[in-house]
């Protein structure tokens, strides 16, 4: 199986270089074909991946040498372990429906073509980097997917804004893109080495220089943080929305956001060796997630209010790997990625049956039009909010609160979580019940699903709820406990409390989830009285957190530019030196000119006149 | 032999013939001085070739005489076409050439 | 001492027809000056002890080239020196020839040391095996250069006669 290892990234390669260089000729309609059958082949190698092996051994494929100067030695090499094969599990089963989804969902769309093409290549960028097995090859992956990013969310790019919003994506995740290739120069300036085992064996065997590799660690996280839309560099998530919702359903829910948590995830051996800067990326999503609940309270746009709760549950996984418990992210990655997926592609669908408007407070009384999408986004919002028990979501991130309990400063982090999953709830329920009960506030139009795109969202509903049932809490007797003994080998298992508390702390997260949707159905209602969340500008602006950056980032860098236009480059470039040297060679015309007069007996007098000076001078000399 | 004598007059030779195409300006009395500046300089070369002993000089000279019938060949010519089209005999008629005009203001 | 007669006379005749030529008035006049100067140039090289040059001066300078000269002088109806006042368009001519002058005089009475030797004349003979051996490449360069002339005046003076 090993030698099938390059199937899986090039599979999506091929079909967007084909649609690339041959889509004029067969239409965009097949281009949607190709694509879609691309992804499905990839699906199909994972699924040989898990059948060939793959769950029980390490599997590494090298393909070439791509650069090898003196230490400097880069192969293009595949490795997949077992936080790979999840990964890969999710990018590429996910990216398929995700792909079967939109064949319907974006046919027609003036840009189609481009979209299967971009959507193919990114799908390549995160196997890719996920499947890397050294950082440079990583990086590749990783600066792929945020090309691709730009390309999908400045989509419908006729409207200047949505170019804007991409612009704006790559612009915030390019200073987490630099902050990584910091570190990977400063890795190899020390290490001498860019394959991932090598320097985790390094890292074992050399002592540990405190600060350096707390540096390092901190321009992964900030890395990590870009990519992810974490706090700081959250700003661009919200925005990125101008995309079709398809292309949010993959790159915002599934796959890019989630390459932040991989990417610490891949380097934890980096990251346990300064606990503190550990602690902090826990901190960091501990802060995050309590902060865009809080925005998302005060959204209109339904997509927005989903953007939030992306950052939100990423906040989650980040908490996850603070504290130590890579496996339990892992497993929240895939389940959020299941639901995620699920309510942007409903989201879509319910804008269409809206007439392109996206705000809630004009929606309603969907339930009884469309009453499969009301099931499906009703079962993807369960698991967002967790509901206890019968969705994945309460095995995964309840199991993160609990743990963040037993984590150092745990009870700070505890207390952010839960106020989180109260957040949570409640936001989640305000868009669900504003959304499908009750009586539709504006005309509905409408907008039958195919059975390409039912059988995506059904699929994916299933495994919101199902896919919990893989991991129990561990002292739940007779239930499986399948993922993170599984995954013991390569991350550890993580630190739960234990006995009573466990259980208090349960019953406590069980009890925010349901407070909070109770307080959701309120704020919906308070909303249709116009006395909701929303109003408050706070909340709306998202913390203010835009208009900061505005002002201390945006303009200053904009008064920089125009400072630097007038004054050198209008002034000292055009005028003094192009303007000089042209009027040196103007006036050195002009006078040279005057000895033309056309008579060669000039002419000859001054060829004699060079002579004699050239015998003067011979004179002089010798 | 006093070849300091005949370095001399060989020089004194070229510069009457620089002297002519200078100072005249009748296109035939030109083409005079630059046969009389040829003579100066083969002379020169004779005599050097001849003071070291070598027959190089005298190839150089006889060099000088081929060229000098070729060159004189196309100019002849010349003049004659500049005659016959130009109506001109003098310097000062085919000064055609001159670009001592102030130049036109380009736009600002 | 009498060679040296000869010689001082020869190098009177060639300086003195070729300041004649520089005044002379009318073309002809000047040409037939030039003759005169060119062979005193050949006796001087008779006289230097190179035979060869001094024959091939005779025949190509003063037999072909002095010829086509005097030949285009007939040709062409020449007005004449006009009597010009003298402008001040003479004076840098007039200041670089003094200047050349001056250098002249100035290199050969303080740099040139030439010892006085005895002549040793150099025979065709000599000069035939350097044309045939050392420079036998120029020798043919020169005739290109000779078939090249030829061909420029086949072609002016073919659009010459497209005139008349």
């Amino acid at each position: 199986m090993s030698h099938w290892l390059w199937l899986i990234p090039v599979a999506p390669l091929a079909g967007a270089t084909l649609n690339t260089v041959g889509g004029d000729w067969w239409g965009s309609r097949n281009s949607a074909r190709l694509a879609v059958l691309a992804l499905a082949v990839s699906a199909a190698a994972v699924i040989g991946l898990w059948l060939g092996g793959g769950a029980t051994q390490v599997l590494q494929q090298t393909l070439y040498t791509w650069m090898n100067v003196g230490d400097w030695q880069v192969s293009v090499g595949l490795r997949v372990d077992r936080i790979t094969l999840i990964m890969l599990s999710v990018a590429s089963w996910v990216g398929f429906l995700i792909h079967l989804f939109s064949y319907r969902f974006m046919a027609g769309d003036y840009g189609e073509r481009r979209y299967f093409v971009y959507l193919n290549l990114f799908v390549f960028g995160m196997l890719s980097f996920v499947l890397a097995d050294n950082l440079i090859l990583l990086y590749l992956g990783w600066e792929v997917m945020g090309l691709c990013s730009y390309a999908l969310i400045a989509h419908w790019y006729r409207d200047g804004h949505n170019a804007w919003c991409g612009r704006k994506a790559f612009v915030v995740t390019r200073i987490g893109d630099t902050a990584l290739a910091l570190a990977i120069f400063l890795i190899f300036a020390h290490y001498h080495t860019v394959d991932l085992q090598n320097l985790f064996a390094a890292l074992q065997a050399q002592p540990a220089d405190g600060t350096l590799l707390g540096w390092i660690a901190l321009l992964v996280l900030v890395g990590a943080v870009g990519k992810s839309a974490q706090l700081p560099l959250s700003p661009w998530l919200p925005d990125a929305m101008a995309g079709p919702s398809t292309v949010s359903a993959l790159i915002h829910a599934a796959t890019m956001v989630t390459a932040g948590v991989y990417l610490t995830i891949r380097l934890h051996p980096l990251f346990e060796l300064v606990p503190a800067m550990l602690w902090l990326v826990g901190l960091v999503g501990a802060l995050t997630l309590t902060f865009s609940g809080l925005a998302a309270l005060g959204q209109y746009d339904i997509k927005r209010v989903i953007a939030y709760s992306t950052i939100s549950q990423i906040g989650y996984m980040f908490l996850g790997v603070g504290i130590g418990a890579y496996g339990l992210a892992l497993f929240h990655l895939a389940v959020h990625a299941c639901f995620k997926s699920l309510l942007f592609m409903s989201a879509g669908v319910v804008i269409e049956h809206f007439d392109e408007d996206h705000d809630i407070r004009h929606m309603g009384g969907l339930r009884k039009r469309a009453p499969y999408l009301n099931l499906v986004f009703l079962a993807g919002a369960m698991s967002l909010a967790a509901v206890p028990l019968i969705t994945a979501s309460f095995y995964s991130k309840d199991a993160i609160i609990e743990a963040a309990w037993a984590a150092p400063q745990g009870w700070l982090l505890w207390a952010l979580a839960i106020i989180g999953a109260v957040l949570t709830g409640a936001y989640t329920f305000r868009l669900y019940f504003l959304i499908f009960p009750g009586e539709a506030r504006s005309p509905v139009k409408d907008y039958a699903m195919s059975w390409s795109m039912r059988v995506p969202l059904g699929i994916l509903a299933v495994a919101s709820i199902c896919l919990g049932f893989v991991q129990f809490p561990s002292d739940w007797p007779h239930l499986p406990h399948l993922l993170l003994p599984w995954l013991a080998g390569e991350l550890g298992m993580p630190t739960m409390p234990q006995g009573a508390l466990s259980v208090v702390l349960m019953l406590l997260g069980m009890a925010a989830s349901l407070t909070g949707i109770a307080w959701g159905w309120r704020l919906a209602r308070a909303e249709l009285v116009d006395r909701g969340t929303g109003r408050l500008p706070a909340l709306a602006t998202g913390l203010y957190l835009d208009k900061i950056y505005d002002v201390l980032v945006v303009r200053p860098c904009f008064g920089l530019a125009r400072a630097l236009r007038s004054g050198i480059e209008t002034a000292a470039l055009d005028h003094a030196l192009v303007g000089s040297v042209a009027g040196v060679l103007r006036l050195g015309n002009r006078v040279l000119s005057l000895s033309q007069n056309g008579g060669t007996a000039r002419y000859a007098s001054f060829m004699a006149l060079g002579a004699a000076a050239m015998l003067g001078y011979l004179l002089w000399r010798l | 032999m006093d070849y300091v004598a005949t370095l001399s007059a060989g020089g004194a030779l070229f510069l009457i013939g620089l002297a002519m195409v200078l100072l005249r300006t009748e296109l035939l009395f030109v083409l005079i001085g630059i046969e009389v500046m040829f003579n100066g300089a083969g002379l020169t070369a004779a005599a050097a070739g001849q003071y070291w002993h070598d027959a190089t000089g005298q190839v150089l000279v006889l060099f000088l005489m081929t060229i000098t019938g070729a060159e004189l060949a196309v100019t002849l010519v010349l003049v004659y076409l500049a005659y016959r089209r130009l109506r001109a005999t003098s310097l000062a008629d085919v000064a055609t050439l001159r670009d001592d005009a102030p130049p036109e203001e380009t736009a600002p | 001492m009498f060679w040296d007669f000869i010689f001082g006379l020869n190098v009177f005749f060639m300086l003195g027809s070729a300041l004649a030529a520089l005044f002379a008035r009318q073309a002809m006049y000047g040409a037939l000056y030039l003759v005169i100067s060119m062979i005193s140039v050949a006796i001087i090289y008779y006289l230097l002890g190179a035979p060869f040059i001094s024959v091939l001066q005779i025949m190509l300078y003063v037999g072909a080239i002095a010829v086509l000269l005097v030949f285009m002088i007939t040709t062409l109806h020449n007005p004449g020196w006009r009597d010009r006042t003298r402008r001040i368009r003479f004076l840098v001519p007039l200041v670089v020839l003094t200047v050349l002058l001056v250098e002249g005089v100035l290199l050969f009475t303080t740099d040139v040391q030439v010892p006085v030797q005895e002549i040793d004349p150099v025979g065709p003979k000599v000069v035939g095996e350097l044309l045939f051996g050392r420079y036998l490449l120029l020798v043919e360069a020169t005739a290109l250069l000779l078939l090249a002339a030829l061909t420029a005046v086949l072609h002016l003076s073919r659009k010459a006669e497209e005139d008349t």
